[in-house]
């Protein structure tokens, strides 16, 4: 709503505009990671990191080419469903670099036939035989991602990334789809080109 | 993206990506306090919503989900996360994350969760009326801006996720018993006497 709030009056310099421009074009990037996981889009995710860039990730450790293949990849075997929201992005601009840390609150809808290798199997005894439905568990990561991206020929992009992960959280899934108020909620998120995302343009 | 242009012509962008943070945002506040009168400056008035337990147009919509989500619910947050706004002169387009936390009304939970799951809950001793379910998806968004004032033109929201629960809160106990005021719909919420035109008269 348009402000009727008396008007803050100090002066902007070129320098305070370059740091904004590139404050939202390096956000631009962080969220452009998460919808290229969470759809599953590999041509997007490369377009995440500078060629020669790397990726410590715990599940992969290289190549940030070799990453977005791989995680694209894996995503979809291990989880049936993903969501990785980002909050608290603290960012320090420095010409063509930039420092960032951004905390990751992560949703992992996890495989039935995978839950035994993505658990262990201390977690899957407690559960043998109990819960309302035992097969599908999800986990939630929280984390961050320690960043350092390098602006080339006027595009900001992750040069290296590192997941540092604070705690998780593994239980039951209890999702309901068909029920109840559940069932109204239409579309449902999909990976690849059938989201009503890819169709969301001005 | 928008290569070409002096960092001083983005400023433009940059203000038009805030005003429409802000509509996000408020949209957000109004639901969670059941706000009529700020819900109706979120939408224009020839706007739709395709909200899954509601496909039409926002000035009917508007009414409804604050009148059904105190109905269904004692308490609900709504965040928004992940915000990518794209501008195009007097439109924009954006993609936000939503995770939703909402706690259901006794009594309302078998007509919002299905007999299936709230027979299964009450089988197994549980309190199947005191639940909270966590909905998580995206708001896939249209804005236009007219004389100047950015509002949502269209909206769909799309389901990626959901977890239910029965609710183990802690309200009168333990450290949780300290931590007040709780929030309230209505403009009895701390929020309100937070506002600037109101902060001067109350503190």
């Amino acid at each position: 709503m348009a402000t009727t709030h008396t008007p803050a009056t100090q002066t902007v310099s070129d320098a305070d505009i370059e740091d904004l421009v590139a404050r939202r074009d390096i956000y631009s990037v962080l969220t452009r990671y998460c919808r290229a996981l969470d759809r599953a889009d590999v041509d997007l995710m490369k377009s995440v990191y500078w060629p020669d860039g790397s990726d410590s990730h715990g599940v992969f450790d290289g190549n940030a080419a070799e990453f977005a293949e791989f995680i694209v990849r894996e995503i979809q075997e291990w989880f049936e469903v993903t969501m990785h929201a980002i909050m608290n992005v603290h960012m320090e601009v420095d010409g063509d670099r930039a420092a960032s840390e951004t905390y990751l609150f992560a949703y992992h809808k996890v495989r039935e036939e995978k839950a035994e290798e993505i658990f262990g199997s201390t977690y899957m005894k407690r559960f043998a035989g109990k819960g309302l439905d035992p097969a599908h568990h999800h986990f939630f990561f929280g984390g961050r991602y320690l960043d350092q991206f390098e602006r080339r020929d006027g595009e900001w992009r992750i040069f290296r990334r590192e997941v540092v992960m604070d705690w998780n959280e593994n239980r039951p899934s209890n999702e309901i789809l068909n029920e109840g108020m559940f069932a109204t909620l239409r579309p449902l998120g999909e990976r690849g080109p059938g989201d009503p995302v890819w169709g969301n343009t001005p | 993206m928008t290569k070409g242009l002096t960092a001083r012509e983005r400023l433009g962008e940059m203000v038009a990506v805030r005003d429409v943070h802000d509509v996000l945002v408020r949209y957000c506040r109004a639901l969670d306090r059941a706000d009529l009168a700020r819900m109706e400056t979120v939408y224009w008035p020839d706007g739709e919503d395709v909200h899954g337990i509601y496909v039409g147009r926002a000035s009917e919509f508007v009414p409804f989900i604050i009148s059904e989500i105190t109905r269904y619910f004692t308490m609900c947050t709504h965040l928004v996360m992940n915000v990518d706004i794209k501008i195009d002169g007097d439109r924009a387009a954006s993609e936000s994350y939503l995770y939703s936390a909402c706690r259901v009304r006794n009594g309302m939970a078998e007509e919002m969760l299905g007999s299936r799951y709230f027979g299964q809950l009450a089988a197994t001793g549980l309190d199947a009326d005191h639940e909270t379910f966590v909905m998580a998806g995206r708001y896939l968004d249209r804005f236009e801006r007219r004389d100047g004032e950015w509002r949502i033109k269209r909206r769909m929201v799309v389901s990626d996720w959901n977890a239910c629960h029965p609710s183990n809160q802690i309200l009168d106990e333990g450290m949780h018993k300290t931590l007040r005021p709780i929030g309230e719909w209505g403009s009895g919420d701390a929020a309100y006497a937070n506002e600037l035109a109101l902060y001067g008269e109350k503190n």
